[in-house]
């Protein structure tokens, strides 16, 4: 079995944590609102 | 096989049956997961998205198998099947997202309405998209090539091992009879 550590793999994955934790809060903005009404026009 | 391959090949077979699970609906009766009945101008696009999907993850547990009956030449052919795979992948994903949450503004997901979870749909589809960039398969992919030590040195394989006592074993023999 491999016993060290990954970097890649850690570091995209721990990319994708923050990622998607930013996108989490930017949801919840008037902001992104106003943009998903836009893309829902096209 | 090694202690790795039997954690890979398992991993591949659970992520098949999870991925059967929760794309049963969808794949088998073109549902969505609560059993309601999946838009008409969206069906054909949802069942090759979530098949693409279901597929990846069948490409997966079948390379670890290849890896693991040492079939390296056939994986990394198979592996350019994930540039089709990903293609559809990508090009259904972003349309479903978008045409889902025109035909269904009221729609919720996990408590948000679609609008707003939509950026969590389309953020995961670039991160799929950098992650299949970065990763994809490559002609002479360097984690194919045979394994080296610090210094760049092969290192000593099983097979490389025994092709080694076998013919100490024969020189042994050979020197036996010699005397």
């Amino acid at each position: 079995m491999t016993r060290s550590v990954d970097r890649w793999f850690a570091g995209g994955l721990g990319a994708y944590m923050v990622v998607v934790l930013v996108a989490s809060k930017l949801l919840l903005t008037d902001t992104w609102m106003n943009w998903a009404s836009a893309i829902l026009k096209l | 096989m090694k202690p790795d391959r039997y954690f890979y090949t398992t991993a591949g077979a659970i992520f098949v049956v999870i991925t059967a699970i929760g794309f049963r609906h969808y794949i088998f009766g073109g549902a969505r997961p609560d059993g309601s009945p999946i838009h008409p101008a969206m069906l054909a696009l949802v069942v090759l998205h979530s098949s693409a999907i279901f597929a990846w993850y069948v490409l997966f547990f079948v390379q670890v198998l290849l890896i693991s009956a040492q079939n390296r030449r056939l994986h990394m052919k198979l592996a350019w099947s994930v540039l089709v795979i990903a293609t559809i992948i990508l090009c259904t994903g972003p349309f479903i997202s978008i045409r889902g949450m025109q035909l269904s503004p009221s729609h919720a997901v996990f408590g948000w309405p679609y609008a707003r979870f939509l950026l969590i749909t389309l953020t995961e589809i670039a991160l799929y998209t950098v992650f299949v960039t970065i990763g994809g398969p490559r002609p002479q992919a360097a984690l194919h090539s045979p394994p080296h030590d610090a210094h760049g040195q092969p290192l000593h394989t099983v097979r490389w091992e025994r092709s080694a006592l076998s013919s100490a074993s024969q020189q042994h023999c050979c020197c036996s009879a010699a005397r």
